[in-house]
């Protein structure tokens, strides 16, 4: 039981951060600024992908015992988005494990403790956002180009490689932090107190 | 060291024969220096650097201000991580015998990573990448990380011996 409140939590923090996004897609003025396409393509990153740190937060949290709830999540967003064929398992798998891998890094070269997320330094999260950044910018930008010769993707031909990785790696990087910062602050508001016996 | 060094040049060699080799040994001294003196290199590594990317590249079609943006970019992320770590009380490098080498190996990939990244965007743009962009970055970024870690190893490891040898000869 316990397990499936923290997988709807997940779903839930991780849900809100995405539908943030999307609302954020309905004011005209930051289409300019933040997303650069009016619906959302595969190789062009968002200047403020906040998902990226409510997944980490999610993680850092509730540790392993999400995964099922944040790949069903990811999955969902991907068949909303209309990712192609070619690269949807691809994206996903980074998108939902990715900032996982992130934490497996960050502890095995000993950066820091992170088994109490709420007494974690804010620097100490820049830095995991940054690997978290790179591990998502790096393979997503690989997994595009694997295939880039024979592949039948549209979106390839338009694709610009730099400014694939000029939107998607600082996007991360403030989306994440951001992202982080204000599921970090907001989290222990909506926690309800044990009642008094 | 050395026969575990020829090994693993050997066998990169021949997994990677078509990328140009002079990019894999950037990364190595940059982090080394970085470490040893931090902050109170960077003219001289910034000169090295740039001196680098116009004569051996020969990248004179190229506008000399983007080449020194790209050098500044290049030379200031191993020092932003040897910093990030220190702000982040991770490690201060002040005392290198106590120095965990999981750090230097996190800013050898760190540095690897964005430096594939900006040498990418740099090449990129000018039209100047022949081949996939898939091959480009993965071999500069597995060839920088993995000789980086190799040279700065045998660096520390030929440190400590000469160390040694000094010590017995006194």
């Amino acid at each position: 039981m316990n397990l499936l409140i923290k997988n709807i939590q997940s779903v839930l923090i991780i849900g809100l951060s995405y539908l943030i996004l999307e609302l954020l897609h309905f004011i005209p003025p930051l289409i300019g600024i933040l997303f650069f396409t009016e619906h959302a393509d595969v190789s062009v990153g968002a200047l403020l992908f906040l998902p990226i740190g409510a997944i980490l937060f999610t993680y850092l949290v509730f540790r392993e015992s999400i995964f099922p709830g944040v790949l069903i999540l990811i999955y969902v967003v991907g068949i909303l988005m209309n990712i192609s064929n070619d690269l949807f398992w691809q994206y996903t798998l980074i998108s939902a494990f990715g900032p996982y891998v992130a934490i497996r890094i960050f502890e095995f070269f000993r950066l820091g403790d992170l088994s109490k997320p709420f007494e974690v330094d804010s620097m100490k999260l820049l830095l995991l956002v940054l690997i978290s950044a790179l591990i998502n910018t790096i393979l997503k930008f690989l997994s595009f180009y694997y295939h880039s010769h024979e592949s039948t993707i549209e979106h390839w031909e338009h694709a610009d490689p730099v400014f694939f990785l000029m939107t998607f790696f600082p996007g991360d990087i403030i989306g994440g932090f951001v992202g982080v910062l204000i599921c970090f602050y907001l989290y222990p508001k909506f926690q309800t107190k044990p009642l008094a016996k | 060291m050395v026969a575990l060094f020829l090994i693993a040049y050997v066998a990169i060699k021949s997994l990677f024969l078509p990328i140009d080799f002079s990019q894999w040994f950037l990364v190595a001294p940059l982090v080394i220096v970085s470490i040893l003196y931090r902050e109170k290199v960077i003219p001289a590594m910034l000169a090295a650097v740039f001196t680098k990317f116009l004569i051996l590249d020969a990248f004179s079609l190229i506008s000399p201000m983007l080449i020194f943006l790209t050098s500044l970019f290049v030379v200031l992320t191993p020092i932003l991580g040897v910093k990030l770590l220190a702000i982040a009380k991770v490690e201060n490098f002040r005392k290198l015998s106590d120095v965990d080498f999981r750090h230097v190996i996190f800013i050898i990939i760190f540095t690897s990573a964005i430096f594939a990244i900006s040498s990418f965007t740099l090449y990129s743009s000018y039209g100047l990448i022949q081949m996939n962009e898939f091959d480009y970055l993965f071999k500069l970024l597995l060839g920088n990380a993995v000789f980086g870690t190799l040279l700065v190893y045998g660096f520390i490891k030929f440190i400590s011996i000469s160390y040694i040898a000094n010590y017995l000869n006194r």
